[in-house]
């Protein structure tokens, strides 16, 4: 038992931004965290002003996600003045022969030019040169921690973070599971609600589906027209067993942005066995995506061969709704047609060899 | 048997040792690309994804051009294992041809991610069974070394030329110049000979009157790597800056980068060193160096930095936000211009820019106490050509010196290399002919 005294003293308060990385790893971050003994803070949910804060002291030619994590810093900052780290990841490559795109890689290098930032927290997940452990104990130097203590930390938060996979691959869509681990509350499923007569699955970035304001709400907007959706998260772990192989004929090439191959092995399944599974694609991408602008242009032509509905978005800082919702509204539409047109007999499936 | 007809991407006069590398294989038929124009760039945009970088365009469009007007149906293509882009460009311009409807397009994968693990190798070994022929050994040695060879010239007559524009007292003698030696490198496939071509640079470039007086203003000048190589998409920059008096310092080139995957690069060591604060690991595209080479010629005392860079590219862009928003002007007060291209803005706009600059660069010189008080140094390369001409026993000490340097640096590894992948690579290439197939190299 410790006295409350002495860790109200003891705890370094975090904060974490609410964009990047954060839809994809927070659960992680969360528990690394706290069991190293730290208090987080989290921004708050994406609004206008912080775009307006992000895209003034990022560039133009930045994509809008790294804008958006540039706002959320600086109304981080703004908001907890007393904060004595800021967590910034760096983040590598998770797996072997694998990257994250460039700006991942140069994160907490980009950020130290904003203004009045404090300390930044360093965690570099580098597969290629060191294990994920190694970080978790530099981390754990940083909070003043010993070894022992990271590497327990590192083992917690990676079982956590496995519960919370298990989790979404239940079902349990990931804003959901996020606010389940904010309020610290064991992963239950909610309650079915009713179903839509056609499914989706929606690719793209963590940062770009679940962030509200961003995609102006999309999954909402798909839930109004009465469509379910599943998202990458969702499937189950077994798909993501082998990598995609992008030309199986020639030098056997890789594509190595880690989750561009998420996405690719995601649409393999669907573009072979689970072809009956879901009824369409939609694929959210931030203006200016490096990776996905060629990714995209791959899986637009792999649906072509099979005759998958395939929907390509593009957003960037504007907010003109009418737009989006009127190219969802002819997507969901069209499908309806189609799929009443189909019941009589179904067209001969064609089978893909590339993908 | 079948005489294949091989191309490449142009990318500025990278073309004479791409060509080197096929040079005189037998079934091979190297086609020279022709330059890029607005034609093959627009049929390139046309067929593209949308906000793909600029240089994926303009090689899809000379690919194109080439199958269509030219006959050609296999290309050599890049590809890598990197962070940026540019490794997935050959997957993705071959499905986008085959989609087009030119079924039969093969691509040949220079495997770029390490050359020491020889994994490139196997270009040679896909043509073998593309031509149904043998090449020798000897040859694939020989091609090799053409290949370096060459590279390290082309790199060497731009980045005189960069230096020597700006001094010449008859306007466009350095381009005349340039393209007569060029001419000499693409056409000499002599070793022997080629050694001894640097003496030949600098006699011909001797021939430019220049103005030997002149303290001219110092551009660093850097990119991504194959618009600042090819001059249709950068409206030939180097060339402008040179007119308008400045003397430019060209960074980087092919044979650099490659010196860079064999891990013999000292000047990118050097470089990645200086940089190691600001980006601490290689993020793709050229943004590390770039970073070094800005604080080094800083150093030096240069007037300015001219980094230009193709629209939306990742790195590049991570670099250029570093620097832009640098507020600490302690360490960053070099005045830098940054070049977005991709292909659509006319030349006039950017005109005005560098104008801009060099006016800017003008009135540093003349009040700015950090640039008004640098001593000029004039080049090593100026220097050996115009005032103090090589003895003939330095030139030879120089090409002896320049390889073994590139050796001692490589038998000094600063990146992990995969020992048993090479041996393994290296064995089943060279044994293919036959069991003790290693023999066949002494057949010199």
């Amino acid at each position: 038992m410790e006295a409350p005294q002495q860790t109200e003293k003891k705890r370094i308060k975090v904060g974490i931004p609410r964009a990047l990385h954060f839809y994809r790893y927070f659960p992680f971050w969360k528990k690394l965290l706290e069991e190293l003994d730290a208090e987080i803070v989290i921004s708050p949910l994406t609004n206008k002003k912080i775009v307006e804060v992000g895209v003034t002291h990022g560039f133009g030619e930045l994509c809008i996600p790294v804008k958006i994590y540039y706002g959320q810093l600086l109304r981080l900052v703004k908001d907890h003045p007393d904060l004595d780290f800021i967590f910034v990841p760096r983040y590598v490559s998770e797996v072997k022969d694998s990257y994250f795109c460039p700006k991942f890689l140069s994160l907490p290098d980009v950020i130290k030019i904003l203004p009045g930032i404090p300390k930044i927290l360093n965690f570099e997940v580098n597969v290629k040169e060191f294990p994920i452990s190694t970080a978790a104990v530099e981390l754990g130097k940083q909070l003043g921690k010993g070894q022992n203590k990271a590497l327990n930390a590192y083992k917690e938060a990676q079982k956590y973070f496995d519960e919370y996979h298990a989790f979404l691959r239940e079902g349990a869509s990931v804003n959901q599971a996020l606010r389940l681990v904010q309020i610290i509350r064991p992963f239950t499923l909610p309650k079915k609600k009713s179903e839509g007569d056609i499914r989706f699955l929606l690719l793209g970035h963590g940062y770009n589906i679940f962030d509200t304001f961003i995609n102006l709400d999309f999954q909402k907007k798909l839930k109004d027209q009465g469509v379910n959706h599943i998202t990458i998260e969702n499937l189950p772990e077994s798909i993501f067993k082998t990598p995609v192989i992008v030309n199986p004929r020639g030098a056997k090439l890789q594509n190595y942005w880690r989750h561009e191959e998420e996405i690719m092995q995601a649409i393999r399944y669907f573009l072979t066995k689970g072809r009956d599974e879901i009824d369409g694609v939609i694929f959210l991408i931030s203006f200016a995506c490096g990776p996905d602008s060629l990714i995209a242009e791959l899986i637009m032509r792999d649906m072509k061969v099979v005759g998958l509905p395939f929907l390509e978005i593009i957003m960037d800082e504007h907010s003109g709704e009418a737009g989006l919702l009127t190219r969802v509204e002819s997507f969901v539409e069209m499908i309806r047609r189609k799929k009443k047109g189909l019941t009589v007999g179904r067209r001969n499936k064609l089978t893909i060899k590339s993908a | 048997m079948v005489n294949v007809r091989v191309s490449f991407s142009r990318m500025g006069w990278s073309y004479i040792f791409f060509r080197g590398l096929f040079h005189d294989l037998p079934g091979i038929e190297v086609v020279d690309p022709p330059l890029v124009n607005t034609e093959i760039v627009s049929d390139g945009v046309k067929n593209s994804p949308e906000f793909v970088c600029f240089p994926f365009k303009v090689i899809l469009g000379e690919m194109i051009n080439l199958y269509r007007n030219y006959d050609v149906k296999d290309f050599a293509m890049i590809a890598d294992y990197g962070p940026c882009r540019a490794g997935m460009y050959g997957v993705i311009q071959k499905r986008i041809m085959k989609n087009m409807g030119f079924k039969d397009v093969r691509m040949f994968y220079l495997r770029q991610d390490d050359f020491r693990n020889l994994e490139w190798l196997r270009v040679f070994r896909d043509l073998e069974k593309r031509t149904g022929r043998k090449f020798e050994d000897y040859k694939i040695l020989r091609n090799t070394l053409l290949f370096m060879v060459k590279a390290y010239y082309v790199e060497r007559i731009t980045h005189i030329e960069g230096l020597v524009r700006c001094r010449e007292k008859n306007k466009a003698m350095t381009t005349k110049v340039v393209h007569t030696l060029m001419n000499l490198l693409d056409n000499e496939n002599n070793l022997m000979k080629l050694s001894n071509f640097d003496r030949t640079i600098d006699e011909n470039f001797r021939k430019i009157p220049i103005d030997k007086e002149m303290e001219p203003l110092r551009v660093c000048y850097t990119g991504e790597i194959q618009v600042m190589l090819e001059k249709w998409v950068n409206y030939d920059l180097m060339g402008e800056l040179g007119v308008m008096g400045i003397e430019v310092h060209k960074q980087y080139d092919v044979f650099d980068w490659v010196m860079y995957k064999l891990d013999a690069s000292k000047r990118r060591r050097r470089l990645e060193h200086k940089a190691r604060k600001y980006i601490p690991m290689d993020i793709g595209g050229e943004a590390v160096w770039n970073m070094g080479s800005y604080l080094e010629s800083q150093e030096k005392g240069f007037d300015g930095f001219c980094h230009i860079f193709p629209f939306t590219c990742m790195p590049e862009i991570s670099f250029m936000g570093m620097l832009e928003a640098e507020k600490n002007m302690d360490k960053f007060y070099m005045p830098h211009i940054h070049f977005s291209l991709d292909g659509s803005s006319g030349f006039e706009g950017l005109r005005t820019r560098i104008e801009a600059f060099h006016d800017l660069m003008v009135g540093n010189k003349k009040n700015n106490p950090l640039f008004r008080d640098v001593k000029y140094v004039v080049p090593d390369e100026i220097k050996n050509i115009y005032f103090k001409p090589k003895s003939n026993f330095e030139y030879f000490v120089s090409s002896i010196e320049k390889p073994m340097s590139m050796v001692l640096t490589m038998l000094n590894p600063s990146k992990k290399l995969d020992v048993g992948f090479t041996v393994k690579n290296g064995l089943e290439f060279f044994s293919r002919n036959s069991f003790f197939g290693i023999g066949s190299l002494f057949n010199l």
